[in-house]
């Protein structure tokens, strides 16, 4: 636990200490919520509902969805990546904590940072001047607080993955950027599920990736029952566990293939 | 002559760009697919949007396509031959700058011949593919008109953007960290991929008179729709004209300022 704590901390260092990418981050996040909000808000000036969905609700859901979707662009793929490709691993790997714990203690940092300084703030801010709604009864506040905490698993998993690609190629940026926009579309960062094709919008609902976005904001907008809400909670815990293993089966493997360069 | 002496100096640089992109097929590849990736993820967003809700106002699913692709096409020129004006911040700091101008050669044509993608060139083809389709969806009969228009959106646009990406990235000569303000400048650009009509008249004004976006790829479309009483094919020269002008007097200030770094 107080390996966890020091990682965290370490992470919320390093995010000080590059306060103005944090700064560019939040700009970026709010010119794509303000991209939708006005594309939304073009829609329904001919309609009342879209899909059970009125005006305030989408744009609640605009807000949550880029604002979760925006942890994306970040992760620990990328610094890890980097530490294959400069020879850094070799100093992991020797350290007395399993890497791959090294890394989650970084993510539940980068995770806690983003909900501090940008999720809280921005979606407040973000509902009070575009006029979105506040969470549906406490319950579900609760449940898209569980769901959101989760979710950090499946990053973690994916973005692990994506950083072990970079054990094959170098390329890790055009793969990071490839993540990130497949990550978001899937999810419901973008456009919410419903708007695919509906044999499309059944598979991800119950892909990992609706657990991210999709689920969470589904239940802070009450659009679940409670039944649905805990099964789909279920699932995305199922969804953790799966890609564990397979991910740490994967990660097995390449770490044998590390062939640190010299110098 | 002149010109002909750098028609043969871009060739050679072409050239060094093509093997660039040979030598590492597997890295090609993963650029290429990270590329359209992150274009189709905007583009799915809002067609999932427009499909569902019968387009936005009179913007139909096609011609929605059709500004998205043009808009990608600029991108991708831009991304091809014009990159490494994001690179001038770099050459200012490391004292690279100092090479050009020693060669007999313009240190601006030096500069863009650096780095090539040719990748960006094949992801052109497919969105030349969808701006064609498109086009056929609309019915658009292609006369003179629509053609000349087309040639001169695709020179124009590129001189607008790829002008404005250096008047920003130019800042540099004074600024430290200067790009900062071109990245802002980039993040903005996302507005103009979608039609600007449904945002409030200060962002359209904003992308129209103070950063001349929107003729790259908003304007044009309208021309071609035959949606406008702006005479487009008039206002695209000059405005490119305007945007060239002033890159051309940034760079050569700066240039002029630049006096190399003290190592």
């Amino acid at each position: 636990m107080k390996k966890l704590y020091y990682l965290i901390r370490m992470t919320f260092q390093t995010k000080f200490a590059y306060i103005k990418a944090f700064w560019f981050n939040i700009f970026g996040t709010a010119v794509s919520i303000l991209i939708y909000y006005f594309l939304w808000k073009y829609v329904f000036q001919s309609r009342d509902e879209l899909n059970g969905f009125t005006a305030v609700e989408i744009t609640t859901y605009v807000i949550i969805s880029r604002l979760l979707s925006s942890q994306f662009s970040g992760g620990i793929n990328r610094e890890f990546s980097e530490w294959v490709q400069k020879g850094n691993i070799v100093v992991e790997l020797l350290r007395p904590v399993p890497l791959v714990f090294t890394l989650f203690g970084k993510r539940v940092g980068e995770f806690l940072f983003f909900i501090l300084f940008k999720g809280i703030p921005v979606s407040i801010l973000a509902t009070f001047i575009l006029g979105g709604t506040g969470p549906d009864g406490a319950a579900n506040f609760a449940l898209f607080l569980i769901s959101v905490f989760i979710s950090i698993g499946l990053m973690f998993w994916i973005e692990v993955m994506v950083g072990l690609i970079s054990f094959f190629t170098l390329n890790s940026y055009g793969i990071g950027y490839t993540k990130t926009a497949l990550m978001s579309i899937l999810s419901g960062g973008i456009v919410p599920l419903f708007l695919f094709p509906e044999g499309v919008e059944k598979v991800l609902d119950y892909m990992p990736f609706a657990g991210m976005v999709s689920v969470p904001v589904h239940i802070y907008l009450g659009k679940y029952t409670a039944a649905e809400a805990f099964s789909f909670i279920g699932l995305q815990i199922i969804w953790v566990a799966l890609l564990g293993i397979g991910v740490m089966a994967f990660y097995r493997f390449a770490i044998k293939k590390v062939v640190v360069q010299g110098g | 002559m002149r010109w002909k002496y750098y028609a043969k100096l871009w060739l050679c640089y072409m050239r060094i760009g093509l093997l660039c992109m040979t030598q590492y097929p597997a890295d090609t590849l993963i650029w290429l697919i990270s590329m359209i990736v992150r274009e189709a993820c905007g583009f799915i967003g809002i067609l999932a949007v427009a499909s569902v809700t019968g387009g936005l106002g009179t913007w139909g699913f096609y011609e929605i396509c059709l500004l998205f692709s043009m808009c990608a096409v600029i991108e991708a020129i831009g991304q091809a031959f014009f990159d490494n004006v994001w690179s001038i911040d770099k050459m200012i700091r490391r004292g690279e700058m100092d090479v050009f101008l020693i060669r007999p050669a313009s240190p601006f044509v030096q500069m863009l011949g650096q780095i090539m993608h040719f990748q960006a060139v094949l992801s052109m083809v497919v969105y030349v593919g969808i701006l064609a389709w498109s086009i056929h969806g609309i019915g658009l009969s292609v006369g003179v008109r629509e053609i000349v228009l087309l040639v001169e959106y695709v020179i124009f646009g590129t001189v607008i953007n790829s002008g404005i990406y250096t008047i920003f990235n130019s800042l540099n000569f004074w600024i430290v960290q200067g790009d900062d303000i071109a990245v802002l400048v980039q993040t903005c650009r996302e507005f103009v991929k979608y039609p600007l009509q449904v945002f409030p008249a200060a962002i359209q004004g904003f992308f129209t008179y103070v950063l001349p976006l929107g003729f790259v790829a908003y304007y044009p479309v309208l021309g071609l729709l035959g949606r406008t009483d702006m005479p487009v094919m008039i206002l695209l020269p000059c405005v490119a004209a305007l945007v060239a002008g002033i890159a051309a007097v940034i760079w050569r200030l700066g240039l002029k300022g630049y006096n190399s770094t003290g190592t």
